[in-house]
């Protein structure tokens, strides 16, 4: 369970995350989706004990991670974005440091580090120095090491970056098995499939603040039956928006001289008026796509902006 | 607690896994101790004299300069400067008995107290390799002194050269006295400056004079100590460069947000460096039983002393990496302070070849407090108490410097 409330965090002038409130549940994976630097790793950071937070609370398994940081970060799995491994040392000598980090000893240790290197499919290469790794092995190994001491909450840092679709899929099904086995997942990307086979539930984040959360469905809901329809060509803000307004239950997303965004249920059938009223106006439309309702357009109607630019 | 020896056996497996650093902090001090020993004529004990002939045509300040320096404390025990004719100077020379000869030009004394361009002559002996070295590399310095001491005192001895005003076979007592007040106040400043190069002079040939194998008078005890104090020094110095590898490979973030504290897996960094030291300083103790005779009785104490004072040492190598602002910032700083302590604490040069203002400067540095009793541990002539007065000397700084590293790693030096 974590449970953030009004979570802030300022760095100087800049606020890395304004306000995120959300909680997951166990046995739930919960993403927070967001581009660059829109605050995931910091609302992680925080969430872990890493970072203190300028205000708001956040609590795992009922621990307070500032007032009671040890039994909040004993319970906590942290799989962090960039690698955190020992490169000079082989996967098994990775895996018993980090495991005796929460008090696996003995047996129990040893047993443990054996599932995790079949689990993320190191047992062949278990001797071999890390740095002699792919980058996807190292991925993989990077997650094992969070995982080793079996923890109640893990965190996830944009785990999937840089790895072949392969071990990708391998790794969501690793994730997908934690959570099935009563685990509170937490899980940053920037990927929308990613999210959105992944995730029970979703927060939206950028510059920091929560722009939408809920359940896929929930969030699907935002979007209305609604296609988002982009046009690039060269258009007059001023005259096109008010051409807009004129055609109702079409949504003006956003203009500028460029490109031109909008939301309406039916875009195809739409086309067509579309196309008279902007010509009436001077635009000069060159291409034109319509997409389907999904996370993506979610994203662009909420901030006008695409996720990945 | 358990996690302090998890900790370490991580560090050291880490360590041995890319013995490189490892292997350097054991050679460099074995090189260094090996060029002694050939300076010092191989393993015998009889003490290398750098018998230096001048042929003195000048007459001047310079030659008498050298003759004090010659018969001086310091450099008196290895230098014997003899002053010779040209012609038997030849003789001697040709006949291999001394190391080198010395002919200083009439008019070479006011010719460098003018600043006006000279020479000097200096014949090497060229089956004697080292010893020659040191005569040239100490007349280098010498120049060099002189063009330092002329940009310092260049007033004042000018004065001097020029001779006395017109008109006056001598200088008056007021401005005589002016001279020399000036003088010593420049030379005062400058003692500090100007001593460490004199130093490397003398020390690269320092020995005691005694024929018998006497444990405390041997070359090996002479040199011994500093060595393996050394070897702890510059494991210190690398062991603690890990702290800047651990935070930027995100292992040390990964450690934050364990249940772990800092101050253990800190600890566990302490101890592996505390047996890597015991261990390498057995080794050489070993080795110092075998060479130099060495009591075998005196290796426990002596391994222990050696791994306490080594950490001791990493403690503060620790805090500077924590306050650098990059890893090379930390590799800088804590060289910058490897390299100095290594000289003035006795470490490089024997204690007994420093002069006696540079000993009590010795005497406050923990490598310094730590050669000192371990001495004493190696001949047997140790005593509990000035012992355990060293430790807590040099031990209670080092565990403040180690409690405010480790409360730095959480804080400013894992955000850096
Ligand atoms: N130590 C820091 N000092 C100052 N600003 C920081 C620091 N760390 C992060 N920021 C800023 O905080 C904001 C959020 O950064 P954060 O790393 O949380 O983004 P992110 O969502 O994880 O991005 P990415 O997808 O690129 O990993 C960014 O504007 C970043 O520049
Ligand atoms: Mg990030």
């Amino acid at each position: 369970m974590i449970e953030v409330s009004n979570l802030r965090k300022e760095y100087g002038d800049l606020v890395a995350v304004d306000g995120a409130s959300f909680s997951a549940r166990p046995g739930e994976i919960f993403g927070l989706l967001g581009p660059n630097g829109a605050g995931k790793s910091t609302s992680i950071g925080c969430i872990s004990g890493l970072l203190k937070p300028s205000s708001g609370q956040v609590r795992v398994l009922g621990h307070d991670v500032v007032r009671d940081a040890r039994a909040a970060r004993a319970s906590l799995g942290v799989v962090p974005q960039e690698l955190a491994l020992y490169e000079d040392l082989n996967a098994r000598q990775n895996l018993q440091f980090w495991g005796a980090a929460y008090e696996l000893r003995g047996s129990e240790l040893k047993n443990r580090v054996q599932e995790v290197l079949e689990i993320c499919g190191l047992l062949d290469r278990a001797d071999e120095a890390v740095k002699k790794f792919s980058g996807g092995m190292k991925r993989r190994l990077n997650f094992g090491c969070g995982i080793v001491h079996r923890p109640k909450v893990i965190l996830l840092d944009e785990p999937t970056v840089g790895v072949d679709p392969q071990s990708r899929v391998r790794l969501l099904d690793l994730v997908k098995e934690e959570a099935k086995r009563g685990v509170t997942v937490l899980y940053t990307t920037h990927y929308m499939e990613e999210a959105q086979e992944l995730c029970d539930q979703l927060a939206i984040i950028d510059h920091g603040k929560m722009v939408a959360s809920g359940t896929m469905d929930e969030l699907r809901g935002m979007m209305g039956e609604r296609d988002l329809l982009r046009m690039s060509g060269s258009f007059d803000p001023h005259s096109t928006e008010a051409a807009i307004a004129k055609l109702p239950g079409l949504e003006l997303v956003s203009v500028d001289a460029e490109s031109l965004m909008l939301a309406t249920a039916e875009g195809s059938k739409r086309l067509p008026e579309l196309f008279a009223c902007l010509s009436k106006v001077g635009a000069e439309v060159r291409e034109t796509t319509l997409s389907q309702p999904n996370l993506e357009n979610l994203f662009i109607k909420l901030t006008g902006r695409e996720l990945r630019e | 607690m358990r996690f302090v020896f998890d900790s370490a056996r991580k560090d050291l497996r880490w360590l041995f896994a890319d013995p490189t650093a490892l292997i350097l902090a054991i050679m460099i001090p074995l090189i260094i101790g090996g060029l002694m020993s050939t300076i010092a004529g191989g393993g015998d004990t009889a003490i290398p004299r750098a018998r230096v002939l001048v042929v003195d045509q000048d007459e001047g300040l310079l030659s008498e300069f050298l003759q004090g320096a010659g018969g001086s404390a310091q450099g008196g025990d290895f230098l014997d400067i003899e002053t010779v004719e040209l012609e038997e100077g030849r003789a001697r020379m040709d006949r291999g008995e001394a190391s080198a000869m010395l002919v200083i030009p009439a008019g070479f004394s006011e010719a460098m107290l003018m600043e006006e361009p000279t020479s000097i002559e200096l014949v090497k002996n060229p089956s004697q390799t080292i010893l020659p070295e040191i005569v040239e590399e100490a007349l280098q310095m010498l120049v060099e002194a002189s063009f330092y001491l002329h940009r310092v005192l260049g007033e004042p001895i000018k004065a001097i050269a020029e001779g006395p005003e017109e008109e006056k076979s001598f200088f008056d007592d007021l401005r005589m006295a002016a001279l020399a007040v000036q003088i010593n106040q420049q030379l005062r400043a400058l003692e500090k400056i100007l001593f460490p190069p004199v130093l490397e002079l003398e020390t690269e040939i320092v020995r005691e004079e005694s024929e018998e194998k006497a444990v405390p008078q041997s070359f090996g005890m002479l040199f011994l100590p500093g060595i393996l104090l050394m070897a702890m020094m510059f494991l210190s110095q690398s062991m603690s460069e890990t702290l800047w590898l651990e935070k930027d490979k995100g292992t040390l973030r990964r450690v934050a947000s364990t249940p772990q504290s800092m101050f253990g897996f800190l600890a566990g960094k302490l101890l592996a460096a505390f047996l890597l030291m015991t261990g390498i300083s057995t080794a050489g103790l070993v080795l110092g039983v075998w060479v130099y005779g060495l009591n075998w009785t005196a290796i426990p104490l002596s391994m222990i002393w050696l791994g306490f004072s080594g950490c001791t040492i990493f403690c503060y190598f620790i805090l500077l990496q924590t306050l650098a602002g990059s890893q090379r910032g930390g590799s800088i700083l804590s060289m910058t302070l490897l390299f100095p302590l290594m000289m003035i604490g006795g470490t490089f040069f024997p204690l007994e070849a420093m002069p006696e203002w540079m000993q009590e400067i010795a005497f406050w540095t923990p490598n310094g407090q730590a050669i000192v009793q371990l001495k004493t541990v190696l001949n047997g002539s140790w005593q509990g108490q000035s012992l355990l007065l060293a430790m807590l000397c040099i031990g209670i700084p080092a565990l403040i410097t180690f409690l405010m590293t480790s409360m730095r790693l959480r804080g400013a030096f894992l955000h850096k």
